[in-house]
């Protein structure tokens, strides 16, 4: 069984042509990045296989499950417990503190509080003076790596990443991006990232591109 | 992090706006409860005293005035009426109990009320301390004007003249107190009570006949009879009867054929209900304006904060966040509101009637507390929690609604 299998998806956006997104099946613990220009359906694609947003042709399953098959409710509560998401626009609960963000999206994975778990992540990521922050007085780049400490605090068995290094200047893009890699690694999760930072696409096993272009 | 410690962050986050409502809501609940406090006790207070005395003798006036003076301790008497007259009504076999008070004299801001022993049984007063008054100048203070006066057993005090402060001092020092009396929730709390007598010896009024016995002998008891003189006067007498026909049929009587009047404290209170009932009914319109524009803006309010909170109970749906944990944040936000809101508004209408019952003397004297509670108020509660959780309710309603991937996607 792979981690995610994503067949003849395809989404239509309401007076928009018809966005066919490509064939996936993805392995445990494997690493794959998702490259193409701007408006070519990769947010679209996460959000598809995060199960945030029923596509209207296809079937997509994470960890032998068919989003489609669960109601609204079951999909929420499994979405927190199986995948962490980067978002593009990061996303974070602005009333409370980053460490908040990251007890409380671990919290909704599931997992009992784990004060020393969350900080490590933050120190790892380069945070951690930043914890008790509110996350409106972050710098983009700060915020960005707030997102992602968030996103693996719930050990998640699929990491997904939008763009997750479009606010770093490119030495912190490699490092940062080689931080949520080991991350996964160490919770055996398997990671699709977008992007169109070429620096970073070398990272991964593998490399799925969408819309035109090499 | 659970639902509730999340709202408290929510409402942290915009202390202005939380204050601001709290402050409105409290406003309304405290305008809405403090009447309905009021006009509760005043109705019990009022319809109390109504049920002990079924008819009240004093001089010719205004019959409301009699009862309001001579029952319930709050206006000024009109005049006295002769004692002699009065007394005969003692012995009247239609009359179960009759209490003399001779008003006019004041200590501080409390009344002295110059009776017979009769008194103490008809309010119900036992003696917390010491002993009832036994012949002139010895006096029986109210738990409230001996805890407010400063005066206990022993104690001796001065009396000025005419019913409030500012009168001209009787002498110095002239009375003893004898008795407190334990509290009784009542009027005679705020009373100092004392002999026919003393009042008469302090107004210089003829000393007594003797040989005009007849209404000593009725009403000596373990206090000193009113000894009957020739001139003397009290304000009013209390009349409870056998049966209120003979009360209808002697009523008439006294009124035609004496210089005094009567007044039936049920009838009196009945007229001022009616009297007062188009203002309270104002005031509660206009509380409950207040509480719907409290409402109003609270609704208004939680839903506008919905719009800052869509993208919140999208991203908490995103982490695994279910339903009930999501509603949770949005009724714990809304009920940690109104409960403040509402709790605040109780403690200020109650506040305000303990203020008003401590600065203003008639309000005193009624009995105006700040901790009764009207039935009403249970109704004010839940109708308060009721819009926090309607106010939450819509929004919920919306949020459910809204496309997950596209509210997160926003930038
Ligand atoms: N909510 C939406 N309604 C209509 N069209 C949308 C919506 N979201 C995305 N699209 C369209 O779908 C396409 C893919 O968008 P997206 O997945 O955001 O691309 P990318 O993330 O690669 O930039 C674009 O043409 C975009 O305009
Ligand atoms: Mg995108």
């Amino acid at each position: 069984m792979h981690l995610v299998e994503c067949q003849d998806v395809s989404h239509s956006f309401p007076g928009a042509p018809e966005l066919p997104l490509p064939d996936l099946a993805i392995g445990t613990g494997e690493r794959v990045v998702v490259t193409g220009p701007s408006g070519s359906g990769k947010t679209t694609l996460l959000q598809i296989l995060a199960g945030l947003l029923p596509p209207t042709r296809g079937e997509v399953r994470v960890a032998g499950v068919d989003w489609a098959s669960l109601t609204r409710n079951d999909r929420d509560r499994r979405r927190g417990r199986t995948v962490g998401i980067v978002f593009q626009s990061f996303n974070l609960i602005t009333a409370i503190s980053v460490l908040d963000n990251l007890r409380l999206a671990r919290r909704l994975a599931g997992h009992p509080q784990d004060d020393e778990l969350c900080r490590g992540l933050l120190d790892g990521i380069g945070i951690l003076d930043l914890a008790h922050r509110a996350p409106a007085r972050l710098s983009r780049g700060e915020a960005q790596r707030a997102a992602i400490a968030r996103a693996v605090s719930g050990e998640p068995k699929l990491l997904l990443a939008d763009e997750p290094t479009s606010a770093l200047d490119a030495g912190n893009a490699a490092s940062v991006t080689g931080l949520l890699l080991e991350r996964a690694a160490a919770s055996g999760a398997g990671v699709i990232v977008t992007t169109h930072d070429e620096r970073i696409a070398g990272m991964f096993d593998r490399r799925v591109q969408l819309g035109c272009g090499p | 992090m659970n639902p509730v410690s999340l709202a408290f962050a929510y409402l942290a986050e915009r202390p202005l706006a939380t204050l601001l409502i709290t402050l409105l809501l409290a406003l309304g609940v405290g305008t809405i409860s403090a009447l309905l406090s009021f006009d509760h006790q005043f109705r019990e207070r009022l319809l109390r005293e109504a049920r002990t005395v079924h008819l009240v003798v004093g001089s010719k006036g205004s019959r409301l005035q009699l009862v309001l003076s001579s029952v319930l301790h709050v206006d000024y008497p009109a005049g006295n009426i002769p004692w002699n007259e009065a007394a005969l009504l003692l012995d009247h076999p239609a009359v179960s109990r009759a209490i003399p008070v001779s008003l006019g004299d004041s200590v501080g801001a409390f009344r002295v009320v110059g009776t017979t022993g009769v008194f103490l049984e008809a309010a119900g007063a036992h003696l917390a301390s010491g002993r009832a008054w036994d012949g002139t100048f010895e006096a029986v203070l109210g738990a409230t004007a001996a805890r407010e006066l400063g005066l206990e057993v022993d104690d001796v005090f001065a009396t000025t003249h005419g019913v409030g402060t500012g009168g001209p001092e009787h002498g110095h020092d002239n009375y003893t107190v004898t008795g407190v009396l334990a509290p009784t929730g009542g009027v005679a709390d705020r009373l100092v009570l004392t002999s026919l007598e003393s009042i008469w010896e302090v107004h210089d009024q003829p000393t007594p006949t003797a040989g005009n016995g007849d209404a000593a002998a009725r009403n000596g008891g373990n206090t000193a009879g009113p000894r009957a003189r020739q001139d003397a006067e009290i304000t009013a007498l209390l009349l409870t009867f056998h049966s209120p026909v003979s009360m209808l049929r002697l009523a008439p009587e006294i009124d035609r054929h004496s210089a005094m009047i009567t007044a039936s404290p049920a009838v009196e209170i009945g007229r001022l209900f009616a009297l007062l009932a188009p203002a309270l009914d104002v005031l509660r319109g206009f509380g409950a304006v207040l509480m719907a524009g409290a409402a109003l803006a609270v609704f208004t309010t939680l839903t506008a904060a919905l719009e800052l909170r869509q993208r919140d109970i999208a991203i908490l749906r995103a982490l695994g966040a279910v339903r009930t944990w999501t509603a949770g944040v949005l009724l714990a936000e809304a009920l940690i509101l109104t409960l403040a809101g509402t709790l605040l508004g109780f403690a200020l209408g109650h506040g305000a009637l303990a203020v008003i019952g401590n600065v203003i003397p008639e309000a005193g004297n009624a009995g105006l507390s700040g901790l009764v509670a009207a039935p009403g108020e249970a109704w004010l509660f839940l109708a308060a929690l009721l819009t926090g959780l309607v106010s939450a309710g819509v929004p919920l309603l919306r949020a459910s609604r809204a496309s997950l991937s596209e509210t997160l996607a926003r930038n």
